[in-house]
């Protein structure tokens, strides 16, 4: 059974990464020719065409793009068409800022959601709620790009409390760290509202509530493990979201991780390197979906135990 | 009948009144009811006649929007109405225990059948955990879930109906309550079943005292020692079960009775 599944996973998780560098491929082609690029100003047509023969984009469409699957089925990346460095060397040296980042990130969005949610979800109706959903509300609608910049003209530009890009020490750290959690936060704290909201208003609250469990105990050991279990998936769509969709953030503060690195590797065509740093993003989306799956499960017992069979 | 001495009162209610909290809409005007130790009293009507609203009363667990605004709740000669929040968690679940309609979404879907029996145990008696888990195994047999020591670690949505409403029927007694309630006890469950539960609620009252809420007479009449008939906040008809089955002296009384299946209006109270 659990083979299986780790089998029917694998399956899939092939397809998704065949798919994938297939449309890059061509995507990658449609996007101009790095031999120019590679040659540099003023050169001639030649030295042009020497380097397409170097590297083989003189030959048809189609035999590069099997000469490729079958490299990197066999675990070649390719080398980088700027200095000649193996593709995925370059690519793991810069994952570790990236999860660093999203860890980090995702840490302090749990610490502010969680707790923030649960009291949002305790009332519809008290007034000290209502300027912090109004904020939530607002901060929400601003992209990820607006609320970095807002954040760098403040804190950087205008108080020089904060360096502003760069990544030397926590310092900083911490405006990349607080632009994406000032991003995803609105989210997850509407969720666990509306989660909790629901969960205190079910039926097993008022079972809680007949035992003479206080309203902390019931918050807390009651209707919090559900109304995490409503936000794993989110968590989970946040995390993947983090582990490719930082090359906003990572571009604006120079972070070197594997967005930054994207944008660069993209704007000098470097072709390699935006393959290797689009499969690690495969690969990352694919682990944090099944690692959502995992937690899921082993949260709800409903998925986790079946049904007695003497029912 | 013999003379009702003090002692012998459970639960007295004294012109109890409940009123919405907004537009100030009177929902039950004044009741009044007494229940013996050892007795169970029926308390019958349809929805909105304010019988759920009484029994949620009784317990300090009125929705929100829904207060008491006079009246008394005395239950072992103490009242009990006028208590801190504080005061009543200690009563709740310990001199009173509950039941309810829907015994699925009345457990926690997270949480172990034992985890809330064992909750309930440890706060309220001074039990070490090991001994709370006994404790909740016991009931549970003398419930007669089938597999008592499994049932303990098992999700609610693992066993069937009436093996959860066993399961809280043993909750609501874990510690040897005064009262036990009961709202729509047997509504959500398949008629066999009801049967089971309630001879098992039947069986478990001998020394506490119960009130059950339900729209179903013939519920009712099957373990109520006395049935109080409710219709639209107020109390038209009062009495021991044999007399109301027999000689209902209200139109409604007599519709609810109509209206219960043939056959199924036994009284099986008080033998």
């Amino acid at each position: 059974m659990a083979i299986r599944k780790l089998l029917s996973g694998f399956r899939d998780f092939a397809f998704v990464l065949l798919a994938t560098v297939t449309v890059l491929f061509f995507l990658l082609r449609l996007t101009g020719d790095p031999a120019i690029v590679l040659a540099g100003e003023g050169a001639t047509a030649d030295q042009i065409q020497a380097i397409r023969v170097e590297n083989g984009f003189d030959k048809p469409l189609v035999t590069q793009f099997v000469s490729t699957i079958f490299r990197l089925a066999q675990g070649d990346f390719g080398k980088s068409l700027l200095d000649g460095t193996p593709a995925m060397e370059k690519v793991l040296a810069a994952l570790p800022a990236t999860l660093m980042l999203a860890a980090m990130a995702i840490t302090l969005n749990l610490i502010v959601s969680l707790p923030l949610g649960a009291w949002l979800g305790q009332s519809q109706t008290s007034r000290s709620r209502k300027p912090v959903r109004a904020f939530l509300s607002v901060l929400q609608g601003f992209p990820g790009f607006v609320i970095a910049l807002l954040l760098i003209n403040l804190f950087a530009a205008s108080l020089e409390w904060l360096p502003s890009i760069g990544f030397s020490g926590p310092a900083t750290w911490i405006l990349p760290v607080v632009s994406v959690v000032c991003f995803l936060a609105p989210k997850l704290i509407r969720v666990v509202e509306a989660n909790t909201w629901a969960a205190l208003n079910a039926n097993f609250v008022r079972t809680a509530r007949s035992i003479g469990a206080s309203d902390n105990v019931i918050l807390w050991r009651h209707v919090l493990p559900n109304s995490l279990l409503g936000a794993v998936a989110l968590i989970g769509a946040e995390i993947a979201f983090m582990l490719t969709g930082l090359v906003v953030i990572e571009t604006i503060f120079a972070w070197p991780g594997i967005g930054w690195l994207l944008v660069q590797s993209t704007l000098n065509l470097d072709f390699p390197v935006v393959q290797a740093v689009v499969i690690v993003m495969v690969i990352s989306v694919f682990l944090s979906n099944a690692l959502t799956e995992a937690v899921q499960v082993i949260l709800d017992p409903r998925i986790r135990v079946g049904a007695r069979a003497d029912k | 009948m013999s003379a009702v001495t003090h002692s012998d009162i459970a639960l007295d209610v004294k012109g109890l009144r409940l009123e919405a909290v907004e537009g100030g809409r009177v929902l039950v005007p004044s009741l009044d009811l007494q229940i013996r130790r050892g007795e169970i009293l029926g308390l019958v009507g349809e929805s909105g006649s304010g019988k759920t609203l009484t029994c949620f009363g009784i317990a300090g667990l009125l929705p929100t929007g829904v207060r008491m605004t006079a009246g008394e709740i005395i239950l072992d000669g103490q009242r009990i109405d006028n208590r801190s929040e504080k005061e009543w968690r200690a009563i709740r679940g310990g001199q009173i225990g509950m039941i309810f309609q829907d015994p699925l979404s009345s457990f926690n879907p997270v949480k172990t059948i034992g985890s809330i029996l064992i909750e309930s145990a440890r706060r309220h008696q001074n039990l070490s955990k090991a001994e709370a888990r006994a404790l909740a195994i016991d009931i549970l047999k003398s419930m007669h879930l089938p597999g008592s020591s499994a049932c303990v670690d098992a999700y609610p949505h693992q066993l069937s109906g009436g093996q959860r409403q066993r399961a809280m029927i043993g909750l609501a007694l874990i510690n040897n309550p005064a009262l036990l309630l009961a709202d729509e006890p047997t509504t959500a469950l398949d008629p066999t079943v009801q049967l089971q539960i309630l001879a098992l609620m039947r069986r478990k009252v001998s020394n506490s005292a119960g009130l059950m809420v339900t729209h179903d007479i013939a519920a009712a009449a099957a373990i109520c020692d006395r049935l109080v008939v409710m219709l639209e906040g107020q109390i038209i008809e009062e009495g021991p079960t044999r007399t109301i089955l027999s000689a209902p002296q209200h139109d409604f009384t007599r519709q609810l009775l109509a209206a219960a299946p043939i056959g199924t209006l036994t009284h099986g109270g008080g033998q």
